[in-house]
């Protein structure tokens, strides 16, 4: 592997704009607007028929837009006013399937070797390029085997290998490691990354596992109904997400609703909820008056028997004991959250106890 | 609207326009010619606008007549058989009654071996004073009845159905295979005896199954020629079919345009069966019926395992053994219906004769590289029709796919010499071996093609789609992942379409000439002028002829897979870190 191709930040190596997709009358993608800088990780995060899939089908040229503009290294691969797209074998990219896709009338060898097969390099170049693939992700004993003999763990790095063999400068990585049990998929996942970085290709991936995204990523795109909602590093993705869909995807899983009564220049934003009023940081565009919600996370909440600065009222409906922890319902403000303790600081509490909710000031204010 | 028509012919690309003339010229076009000539005074094409024809057919006692003989001759054959094989069906999936493994290989045997030989064999076994059966009544001191005879309307559906039975079977299994026992559990579980919970369950959900096997055995009961040719014909029945070639043969001048206006009666009414066979089958998703995929449950031995057992055997005996060994008796007696004395002179003659050799190596040729062309266009167009993203292409393909599927062989025979008498640069080629094969050709397509589209759906796209990836152009996708993978399903449809193609008697018909008979036309005129021995010796020579052909075929395969060298990589780098 002696590939060293520096990443270009200043052009974009995916381009993507007003791109639309339907089959008949469903619209399965609804003016995607994408830019991924060269040797950037995109995670496309989604739940499954947001469209994610159909996006990388459609940079891959396995499907074809409808409408839009598709620019892939700095060539036009599809427009609207274009008669014929520019087909998948011809855009030099490179695809892991979610299923493996290995040719299983080929032995490993003849599957790595194929894409430089098509592109007719000497049979000397194509063996010298496979063992060092079979080093590098480690197949070196299983190139004389079918498909048919291999683990759902080397089958996947097979296909990785097949992707990687012509040395494409995007890699596209359809849920690569949903098909692996847990141990694995973090071994995978972090071969993966190394393999990325030392290359220094964009590596396109779509996933429904915000861990794995979080992870892996540089870049985040969080597709929701055919539409990117929030498009930036996994941390701010975390930290400040968009609005409420969002939110509850990367693990808010409580919403507290609120009216905005006031904020400070400094970006203190204060609710009013049930006779009390909280405060929260937050850089977005609130006006007093505005209906919101603070995102909340039912892992991270605490609870008190008194009332102190930025806590609201609440009561307990139910605890359940979930294993080390206990999962208390609750209503606050007529709201019913979610709070999980751990059975010590859970320990006294009892169904109807009036108690009070602890709201973190970097909790994410949401429309 | 033009813009559109550059767009589609710019995607098609020089190969799909290529590809869609071809279907144009040799699929679409003499159905075309067909529905021309049919409004002609005289025949290929020349002559006035007119209605002779139709007035001839629709004033003709016999047309009546023959729809009549069809339908109840499709009818009949069609609910036996369905219900014949529906039983063995379940037999296979539920019996342990010994016989029942014998089902799956006999019935594929059948249904592979040609109609003729089966129409021929009969045709010996109730021949009304030498045949197998009157033998053995006169053995028995008593006179054959005549009833009994099979040149009759009950012996013709009685033959029909034993074939028949066969292909409904090999349809039905798969679905009677996928029926979800934990159903039929449930209904038992809730007050139902098991017998009663597959009438009230499992028969229920075959409904779609067999509503469309029924359809299609229909439309083939319609146009089927060589049972009713050699059985009730020379009964004076006549159906659809026979009625056709009748309007050509049997009058003192050939009626061609009573011929054709028949014909087109036909392809319309089998035109709309097919629709309706569409619709019905449309949206109906037959897997939808399996609750969850789980190992079928081994069968348990019952108190009824002997009947079952007994009914195969009479089945196979009636379906299989007797034709079989009545043929082979046959080939070795010196004239038919002379038992107890046997001999090889029919074979010997066979071989003595350059002419017979050259009608059996020819029709070897024509059946081989005919099969060799039907799977490969078959699969091309089943190919395109499931993949291409162009609709003009799948909507053009799909309707091509069913064409030729409307016509009886006897019609689409008609089709092609209309055709190719009417073209000035094809006539030559009227009477040749080659309009023969290219006939052939399109007459097996239909069956083909649909057999090609369940071996395709087994491919999962996301392979192809990996090869596109891998920068493989569509064409080396489509062969060497697509095609690769479908190969062993492909030879074994090849080998049936090759024996198809041999055995098929109402093609060649009207396209024989004395250069350019097949087996199945000569062994028909054998059998029409009493050399029914020879006959039978010459059907099973070419039988023999063809499987060493395919043994041959299969070792020299077999020879090259083991002497192709692996890649030197994957060689070097087996043993050692192992």
């Amino acid at each position: 592997m002696t590939k060293t191709t520096e990443a270009k930040t200043t052009d974009p190596s995916i381009w993507i704009s007003a791109l639309r997709k339907s089959y008949g009358q469903t619209e399965i993608l609804k003016g995607v607007e994408l830019k991924v800088p060269a040797g950037t990780y995109l995670c496309l995060l989604g739940p499954s028929g947001c469209g994610k899939t159909t996006l990388l089908r459609c940079i891959a040229g396995l499907e074809h837009p409808s409408a839009g503009r598709l620019d892939v290294l700095g060539r036009t691969m599809y427009d609207e006013k274009l008669a014929v797209p520019v087909p998948a074998e011809k855009r030099g990219l490179g695809m892991v399937f979610q299923h493996y896709a290995l040719w299983p009338h080929m032995k490993v060898f003849d599957n790595i070797a194929f894409p430089m097969r098509q592109k007719k390099f000497a049979a000397a170049d194509i063996e010298t390029r496979v063992s060092d693939l079979a080093d590098l992700i480690g197949l070196r004993p299983l190139l004389d085997r079918y498909p048919g003999q291999l683990s759902g763990g080397q089958q996947q790095r097979v296909a990785l290998a097949r992707a990687l063999c012509s040395e494409p400068e995007i890699l596209l990585l359809d849920e690569p490691l949903s098909n692996l049990d847990s141990g694995l998929r973090n071994q995978l996942r972090r071969e993966l990354r190394n393999i990325h970085d030392r290359l220094g290709m964009t590596s396109v991936m779509v996933t429904h596992d915000q861990d794995e995204a979080m992870a892996l990523a540089d870049m985040v795109a969080v597709v929701h109904q055919g539409e990117i909602v929030q498009y930036g590093p996994p941390a701010e993705v975390l930290l400040n997400p968009a609005n409420r869909y969002v939110a509850g995807f990367v693990g808010y899983d409580n919403m507290l609703e609120g009216v905005v009564t006031d904020r400070t220049p400094g970006g203190l934003v204060t609710l009013y909820i049930e006779g009390t009023h909280v405060s929260v940081r937050s850089n977005g565009r609130f006006a007093v008056g505005d209906r919101c919600a603070i995102g909340l996370k039912s892992k991270e909440l605490a609870v008190t028997g008194e009332a102190e600065a930025n806590t609201v009222p609440a009561t307990v409906d139910r605890l359940t004991r979930l294993g080390p922890s206990v999962e208390i319902e609750i209503t606050v403000s007529g709201q019913p959250m979610l709070v999980s303790q751990s059975v010590d600081e859970a320990a006294g509490l009892t169904a109807k106890d009036r108690i009070f909710l602890k709201l973190p000031e970097t909790a994410p204010l949401l429309h | 609207m033009l813009s559109s028509l550059t767009r589609t012919l710019k995607r098609l690309g020089p190969l799909g326009i290529g590809f869609c003339l071809l279907l144009l010229a040799f699929i679409y076009w003499p159905f075309f010619t067909l529905i021309a000539g049919a409004f002609k005074s005289t025949p290929f094409g020349e002559g006035s606008f007119t209605l002779s024809g139709f007035r001839t057919v629709f004033g003709s006692l016999a047309t009546y007549k023959a729809f009549g003989v069809s339908v109840a001759y499709s009818g009949l054959v069609l609910v036996i058989s369905i219900a014949l094989a529906l039983g063995f069906a379940f037999a296979t999936a539920r019996s342990a009654a010994r016989f029942a493994r014998l089902l799956i290989p006999a019935m594929v045997l059948i249904a592979a071996i040609p109609r003729l030989f089966f129409a021929v064999s009969w045709g010996m076994i109730g021949a009304p004073r030498s045949g197998l059966i009157a033998t053995m009544f006169r053995w028995a001191g008593l006179t054959m009845p005549d009833w009994l005879t099979v040149y009759s309307f009950g012996g013709l559906v009685f033959v029909t159905t034993f074939k028949v039975t066969a292909v409904a079977y090999l349809l039905l299994l798969g679905p009677v295979l996928q029926v979800d026992r934990s159903l039929e559990d449930a209904a038992v579980m809730s007050g139902s005896s098991r017998r009663s919970a597959i009438f009230q369950i499992s028969l229920p959900l075959l409904t779609p199954a067999l509503i469309a096997i029924g359809m299609l055995m229909f439309v083939e009961g319609i146009q089927v020629y060589d049972f009713p040719a050699l059985l009730a014909a020379p009964a004076g029945i006549e159906t659809l079919s026979t009625s056709v070639e009748a309007y050509l043969s049997k009058e003192t001048t050939p009626q061609w345009a009573s011929a054709t206006a028949l014909s087109l009666i036909v392809i319309l009414l089998i035109s709309v069966l097919l629709l309706v066979q569409s619709k019905m089958v449309s949206g109906r998703d037959f897997t939808s019926i399996v609750g969850k995929s789980r190992r079928a449950a081994a069968a348990d031995k019952g108190r009824w395992d002997w009947l079952v057992s007994l009914a195969i055997a009479v089945f196979l005996l009636f379906a299989l053994i007797m034709p079989l060994v009545q043929m082979v008796i046959g080939s070795l007696q010196p004239y038919f219906g002379m038992y107890g004395t046997y001999t090889l002179s029919n074979y010997a003659a066979i071989f003595a004769d350059e002419r017979q050799l050259r009608i059996l190596f020819s029709t070897l040729a024509i059946a081989t590289l005919g099969g060799v062309v039907v799977i490969g266009l078959a699969f091309t167009m089943a190919y395109f029709e499931k993949r291409s993203s162009i609709g003009f292409l799948k909507l053009f393909i799909r309707i091509a796919s069913w064409v030729p599927a409307t016509a009886p062989g006897i019609v689409l025979s008609l089709a092609f010499v209309w055709t190719f008498v009417t073209m000035p640069g094809l006539r030559q080629l009227y009477g040749s071996n080659i309009l023969m094969g290219i006939a052939l050709v399109v007459a097996h397509l239909p069956l083909a093609i649909r057999a090609c589209e369940g071996i395709i759906a087994q491919v999962s796209p996301e392979l192809e789609d990996a090869a596109r990836m891998s920068a493989a152009s569509p064409a080396t996708v489509m062969l060497s992942i697509t095609a690769r993978l479908c190969a062993p399903s492909l030879a074994a449809a090849w080998v049936l379409v090759s024996l198809a193609i041999a055995g098929a008697l109402d093609v060649p018909l009207l396209l024989q000439s004395t250069n350019s008979q097949t087996v199945a036309t000569y062994a028909y005129s054998l059998f029409n002028n009493g050399d029914v021995a020879l006959a039978a010796a010459f059907f099973l020579t070419y039988l023999m002829l063809f499987m060493a052909f395919v043994v041959v075929l299969y070792l020299m395969m077999r020879w090259y897979r083991a002497e192709r060298p692996g890649p030197r990589a994957a060689r070097a780098t087996a043993t050692p870190t192992q």
